[in-house]
């Protein structure tokens, strides 16, 4: 398997509409958690929604214009039939519904009533509308495995790629806040009403957010951005919400990724870790790294207390800093204040360096133990 | 490469799940994972035991735990609480999660839902894996249950199949039959081609000759 090229991205974020606005939040440290949620403003969904003739509700909106960043960026100037596009996804269009489903459980409205709504509930309407609203008449697919979605997207869309299926593929990650995975993250005590504090011994937990971003992914020896050289998946088979405490299976899943990049660990510039900020999951993550790295890790950091996590898409919102990150040669670094001593000794990125980045592994862990990992390689490779 | 169907099994609403059910595991366990989980548990059998990492899992479901969700918001809406045990089996890969507990699969797993495409997806998905080296064994499962509170006529059921390709088949193998186009059948929920494929399956294992 060879190198597939990402050769356009887009995001709209908390930090605004585009991937520049997205980086330079990051570049410069600057959170937009507030009250432990990463929110996108009603000024940047109005000014969306003023640049679309179509009438498109909140997340299609959102997803709709990081995909025409994406695709300006590419020069796709329309799709093929022989394109695809692959979605990653927890919640999809929940906000749609899930008020107009609790009138129904408070018995203000009747099912007929609810019912009206009931249809968003389905990803594969996401999926339709996004399809109807581009023009796409491709193949399509939308992965739903929470946290690590839209990175199983990406590694999908380069299998896609590289076996032929497709000749190009749009893919990418588009997440909302809504009252689900709010109250249910915080049912779990998983929420934190602060900055998360990924890797630290008084993290408190992760902080949830919204946002989507997508790339087009070419064959190899398109112009790219960066190269996804390499894709690891594996599955813990532990439990439901919480990942295997020796990070067994987010360990296969890098090692899977490093040998089809064909890299050793040693070649890895930085790791662009999971990092939530909750105890199991950065506890699972540390000792796997350090299980592979050992003491000699490269630089390891999380970017999540700027962005938060966007659970299906945070995988493909963090790539687009990656992939930023190779063409600035910058390691954005965020190490934790107070170390925690039960995670092995790694080595964590202090603050932004300049580097001669040309190779980033991208780690994500799902819940319900889907874990998935990438090589984004240089252009200048 | 061609691939091959090892197993089939299906699971609707004239199965007895009673025999699942009384397992202290599947205590908790939604419908969806108790269809899928009977479903699976046909298909399963020719996979070899040492494979389980080398397998890769793909559920499908067009309307996810949508049950379990309408359960967590309809609590939260009456009563301002909000259940962690309903939550943590409420996203759309909840299922996923609990069979690969409950199988001990490690490799690759991925949960789709794409509408009515989602059987297809599943078992695309899981070719391509397989043509392309990712897996040695790929076990395919569709599911889709009813709301029971809401007034809507949804349909019920899970199939599963067994996939490999000549690589993974073994002299005491005893394939059922090989993927060719696939062919939908018309049936009232979204996982749709993979209980019908599995279906087609099964009643071609039981003609004699």
């Amino acid at each position: 398997m060879g190198f597939s090229s990402i050769t356009g991205m887009g995001t709209v974020t908390p930090a605004g509409i585009g991937v520049d606005s997205f980086w330079n939040q990051a570049l410069q440290g600057r959170s937009y958690i507030q009250s432990g949620l990463g929110q996108i403003s009603e000024t940047i969904t109005s000014t969306l929604a003023e640049k679309t003739s179509q009438k498109l509700n909140r997340p299609l909106l959102i997803a709709y214009h990081s995909i025409l960043e994406a695709m300006e960026q590419a020069g796709w100037s329309r799709f093929n039939t022989d394109d695809g596009l692959i979605i990653g996804t927890t919640v999809g269009q929940v906000p749609l519904w899930e008020k107009e489903l609790m009138r129904w459980a408070k018995k203000e409205i009747d099912f007929a009533q609810f019912a009206e709504f009931l249809p968003y509930q389905s990803l594969g309407h996401l999926t339709q509308s996004l399809c109807q609203a581009l023009g796409f008449q491709g193949r399509s697919l939308v992965v739903s495995s929470a946290c690590s979605a839209s990175t199983q997207a990406l590694a999908l869309a380069s299998v896609w790629v590289q076996t032929g299926l497709v000749k190009r593929c749009l893919v990418g990650g588009i997440e909302v806040l809504c009252d689900l995975t709010v109250e249910g993250f915080r049912s779990l005590q998983l929420l934190s009403d602060n900055v998360a504090t990924p890797f630290s011994k008084d993290r408190k937990g992760i902080n949830l957010s919204e946002g989507a971003a997508f790339f087009c992914v070419e064959k190899s020896d398109s112009r790219p951005l960066a190269y996804l050289s390499g894709y690891g998946w594996s599955t813990d088979a532990f439990h439901m919400a919480s990942p295997h405490p020796e990070g067994v299976g987010t360990l296969k899943a890098i090692q899977g990724a490093l040998s089809r990049a064909q890299l050793s660990p040693q070649e890895i510039s930085w790791i662009h870790a999971h990092g939530t900020g909750s105890k199991a999951n950065d506890l699972a993550e540390g000792i796997a790294i350090s299980k592979l790295f050992g003491n000699q890790s490269p630089p390891v950091s999380s970017t999540k207390p700027i962005h938060g996590h966007a659970l299906g898409a945070s995988g493909a919102l963090e790539v687009s800093l990656c992939v930023k990150a190779l063409q600035n040669r910058m390691i954005l670094g965020n190490a934790p204040l107070h170390l925690d001593p039960e995670i092995p000794e790694i080595s964590y990125a202090l603050g932004n360096q300049k580097s001669e980045l040309q190779h980033i592994l991208k780690n994500t862990l799902g819940f319900g133990g889907n874990n998935a990992a990438l090589v984004l390689s240089s252009a200048n490779l | 490469m061609k691939i091959c169907v090892l197993g089939a099994g299906i699971a609707d609403q004239k199965s007895n799940l009673e025999s699942l059910q009384s397992r202290p595991a599947f205590r908790k366990a939604t419908r969806n994972m108790q269809l899928s989980c009977f479903a699976i548990e046909q298909a399963i059998q020719a996979l070899p035991a040492d494979q389980r990492d080398q397998t890769a899992l793909i559920l499908g479901s067009g309307l996810g735990e949508l049950d379990i969700t309408q359960q967590f918001l309809s609590t939260l809406a009456t009563s301002k609480m909000a259940r962690p045990i309903l939550f943590q089996s409420s996203l759309h890969n909840a299922t996923i999660g609990f069979l690969s507990i409950q199988l001990g699969m490690t490799g690759p797993s991925f949960t789709v839902s794409n509408g009515p495409q989602t059987g297809e997806n599943c078992l695309e998905l899981a070719c391509s894996l397989l043509q392309n080296g990712d897996c040695l064994y790929s076990l395919v499962v569709g599911v889709d249950s009813k709301v029971p509170s809401f007034d809507v006529d949804l349909g019920e059921g899970a199939g599963a199949v067994l996939l490999t390709t000549e690589k993974g088949l073994l002299p005491s193998h005893r394939p059922l039959g090989w993927m060719g186009d696939l062919q939908r059948v018309s049936l009232p929920f979204d996982s749709a081609a993979i209980y019908c494929m599995a279906e087609g399956f099964l009643q071609v294992e039981r003609q004699p000759g």
